[in-house]
């Protein structure tokens, strides 16, 4: 029995996310929340969907950003997939800084162990919003 | 009190900046205390839970020169992370949690594997859809004339966009409950 609320994002980082792209005049009733939470979950759902059902179809077990990146395109988000895949280069220097950073400081015992999980899902590690990125070289 | 003595160093740094920035912060605290005070402590105690123990300096320093601690702390964070999206950082910074994104692709389809790319990616193209949907949502609301964004007017957007046709099931549009029992009864009279 999965509880309703945790198959969906958080209601109060989709009302976050809302009042910041609205003017601050306007007002977001309630239900229009709940149904932007359902909306954005499905979206989520939708495009990992196409994006998986290329991967199959070329027998890739592995899903990958570049895919994420083509189905937003083929669901005719192509705007969205020019910026993402800016972001999706910016993300991996930030990964990969993070790395030298902490192979620099812990290159005695931790090394292998941080070059195994980088690839791999990391679900129970990761806290929310772990990806601010410390080193200010992200630029656009 | 206990953190200011761990950061002698980096307290000499802040306080050197602090001094060009004191009387702009105490102009505007008793501004933001009145105005931003529920909004930045909800939003920033979540972003602090987020964030594995990284020490703040910044507050270190106020808190001790300045009495209230609770108005000051989280206006030194938000500036903090301000200060990061100014360099760029808003790019990697994540809206929603990662957990729980993976779940929800899990919840999709269990068997495929995801990489930390993927639920990144996703992360940034769902707030770049929230933002997108809210947009449109609200300028149907600005032709409406209405100042509140409600559900007839996402309802609507979904329903005239082709883009938003995957969520004509997840926002139909409302209907009078007459309207709808007339419609029932013609289909049944209809089949039989």
């Amino acid at each position: 029995m999965v509880d309703e609320q945790e198959r969906l994002l958080p209601i109060a980082n989709v009302g976050r996310i809302m009042k910041q792209i609205l003017p601050p005049s306007a007002k977001v009733s309630k239900e229009a929340k709940q149904t932007m939470q359902e909306c954005a979950t499905e979206f989520i759902s939708f495009v990992t969907g196409e994006a998986s059902d290329k991967c199959r179809k070329e027998n890739r077990k592995t899903v990958n950003g570049d895919d994420i990146c083509w189905a937003l395109g083929a669901l005719g988000f192509d705007n969205y997939a020019e910026a993402i895949v800016r972001y999706l280069h910016k993300y991996r220097e930030a990964e990969r800084d993070k790395a030298t950073q902490n192979k620099a400081s812990c290159s005695r015992s931790s090394q292998d162990k941080d070059e195994g999980d980088s690839s791999e899902d990391k679900s129970d590690q990761q806290p929310h919003q772990q990806i601010d990125v410390p080193t200010p070289s992200a630029r656009v | 009190m206990a953190s200011s003595s761990k950061k002698p160093k980096e307290e000499n740094k802040k306080k050197e900046k602090s001094k060009t920035e004191k009387p702009e912060k105490k102009a505007s605290t008793p501004q933001k205390s009145n105005k931003s005070k529920p909004k930045p402590d909800k939003s920033k105690k979540k972003s602090s839970n987020g964030t594995p123990g990284i020490p703040d300096p910044s507050s270190s320093t106020e808190s001790n020169e300045n009495k209230t601690q609770k108005n000051v702390k989280p206006n030194n964070k938000r500036k903090r992370k301000e200060k990061e999206e100014e360099n760029g950082g808003e790019a990697t910074v994540c809206r929603f949690p990662m957990n729980r994104i993976k779940r929800i692709i899990k919840s999709e389809d269990s068997s495929v594997a995801i990489s930390q790319d993927v639920v990144f990616l996703v992360n940034k193209a769902t707030e770049m859809f929230l933002e997108k949907f809210s947009e449109d949502g609200y300028k149907c609301s600005v032709k409406d004339r209405k100042k509140s964004l409600s559900y007839k007017h996402l309802a609507t957007v979904a329903h005239e966009r082709k883009r938003y046709d995957f969520l004509s099931d997840y926002v139909p549009q409302k209907i009078k409950a007459e309207d709808a029992l007339k419609e029932m009864n013609s289909t049944e009279t209809g089949e039989g």
